[in-house]
């Protein structure tokens, strides 16, 4: 069967009162076949960007197109570095045509490129990116703040490539999770550094078992915009799921 | 009703929120016990206080009752915010006599509003040691205890001039906020002295309105509250709203 995924971005509440868009996308891509490729990107636009949510889409967009067009040229550091590199470009020049600052685009990047034995992760910034083998579950890379709550590294950033984080996983991968940060604090458990198992375990299992799973999408929407949620955080909410069936 | 089951077993991880500490650094020297309004009858006779003469009257509302006033209006408005009343952290330092910590750091629903007296003369100075050293003890804990926090807040409000020596403590605070550190804000009340307050703060002192300290303290409330719910990103740019109800810039 492939790749079966679900995605949902629900602007957050603290939009809802001052009428801003969601600054949040997402892209994924499947490709080589039922045994083949899935790209997945998640960008978070900053909440002090103009336009942000520009930003964010240019973002999923410049990385979607070039890793679908040539997947292998990403699976090693200097292919990914480049690859930022293009995205970084292509948000300037943006901003530029629009007649704003860089800053003005700002946002993060989630990108995880996973194939039949081996995956690739980047990320620059915050959110997170989870892994399971079908039981266990863990972050990929684990969430180091800046000192300060509300601080963190931008695509824009002029030495953003400092910041990059970057991982090979020479494994099978059936399982796949990308959350922005207003979902950490939900997802993590931040005194034992962890994913929270009871989180993503049901998650993942409604989503390998559905028989129908665009039928899935109202009640994950439902529950990404709950209140049991939205007591929690006030923030923009993107949930990207991919699980692989046989 | 179907429709919400499928993820109605999904377990939200439960993580303390992140912290937003404020210490509110307040001048309660004698000058502080002047009446501003309400004043009884004269007594007939002067008191010298904190380097003034002052007319004696039978009571009255003083500078301080306003400022509890304010503490007051200050902790009912954060409450008013579900998420800054779990996140906003209040500490409470005086100084007259002596540097007093008043109310040492808690959240603001925990926060018990001071009722303030105002006595001694105004060891300034020491207050901000006081009050820079407290921040750095907290985040300290903080980080023991692996919890998150906002950049924490310094709120002086003075109405006179430092009756001890200063220059170490300005700077500290040149230094804490070169480094990011912390952000202080200083509020001069009426015969302040600015001059001095200049010296000392980094930003620009600002001017008290009269005895507006309910206003200053709401503002200084819903300030809280929008650092305490900006997100990443948002550590320099956080929008507050202008100061000019109750300050004179």
């Amino acid at each position: 069967m492939g790749w079966v995924t679900l995605v949902e971005s629900v602007a957050g509440t603290s939009h809802h009162r001052t009428n801003t868009p969601c600054q949040d996308a997402s892209q994924c891509r499947q490709f080589g076949g039922t045994d083949g490729w899935l790209a997945a990107i998640v960008a978070d636009g900053a909440g002090s960007a103009s336009r942000a949510e520009v930003g964010a889409a240019l973002t999923c967009a410049v990385f979607a197109d070039r890793i679908e067009a040539t997947p292998d040229a990403f699976c090693n550091r200097e292919g990914m570095i480049g690859l930022f590199t293009d995205v970084h470009q292509a948000l300037v020049e943006e901003a530029d045509r629009l007649g704003v600052s860089p800053r003005e685009l700002a946002c993060t990047a989630l990108v995880a490129v996973i194939g039949p034995a081996t995956a690739v992760f980047a990320q620059l910034g915050d959110g997170v990116m989870v892994v399971s083998d079908g039981s266990a579950c863990r972050t990929v890379f684990w969430p180091e703040p800046a000192e300060y709550a509300n601080a963190t590294d931008f695509l824009t950033d002029e030495h953003f490539a400092d910041a990059l984080q970057f991982v090979v996983i020479d494994e099978p991968i059936p399982e796949v999770a990308l959350l922005t940060d207003g979902l950490q604090r939900l997802a993590l458990n931040f005194t034992t550094c962890e994913a929270h198992a009871p989180f993503f375990r049901p998650l993942f299992d409604r989503l390998r078992t559905a028989a129908d799973p665009a039928e899935l999408a109202a009640p994950f929407r439902a529950f990404l915009d709950s209140p049991r949620v939205n007591e929690r955080t006030d923030d923009d909410k993107t949930l990207f799921l991919a699980v692989r069936r046989p | 009703m179907a429709e919400q089951l499928p993820f109605a077993d999904v377990a939200l991880a439960s993580n303390p929120e992140p912290r937003c500490p404020c210490v509110l650094l307040v001048d309660v020297s004698g000058s502080m016990a002047e009446i501003v309004g309400e004043a009884g009858k004269d007594l007939g006779y002067t008191v010298q206080q904190d380097g003034q003469t002052y007319r004696a009257v039978s009571g009255g509302v003083t500078r301080i009752d306003k400022v509890n006033e304010g503490l007051r209006a200050y902790q009912t408005d954060l409450m008013s915010d579900s998420l800054a009343a779990q996140r906003v952290e209040v500490c409470v330092i005086t100084f007259g006599t002596t540097v007093e910590t008043v109310s040492p750091f808690v959240t603001a629903h925990d926060f018990a509003p001071p009722t303030l007296t105002a006595n001694g003369e105004t060891p300034l100075g020491a207050a901000i040691i006081r009050a820079i050293d407290a921040v750095a003890e907290r985040k300290k804990q903080y980080k023991e205890n692996g919890l998150h926090y906002y950049r924490p807040w310094i709120f002086l409000v003075t109405d006179g001039a430092p009756t001890d020596s200063w220059q170490a403590a300005a700077d500290r605070v040149k230094d804490g906020e070169k480094n990011k550190q912390f952000a202080f804000f200083s509020v001069g009340v009426e015969g302040a002295n600015f001059d001095i307050l200049s010296q000392i703060s980094v930003r620009k002192p600002l001017h008290l309105k009269g005895y507006s300290f309910k206003e200053m303290f709401v503002w200084l409330s819903q300030s809280q509250r929008s650092v305490s719910h900006s997100n990443p990103g948002q550590e320099d740019q956080v929008k507050l709203s202008s100061p000019d109800g109750w300050a004179s810039l």
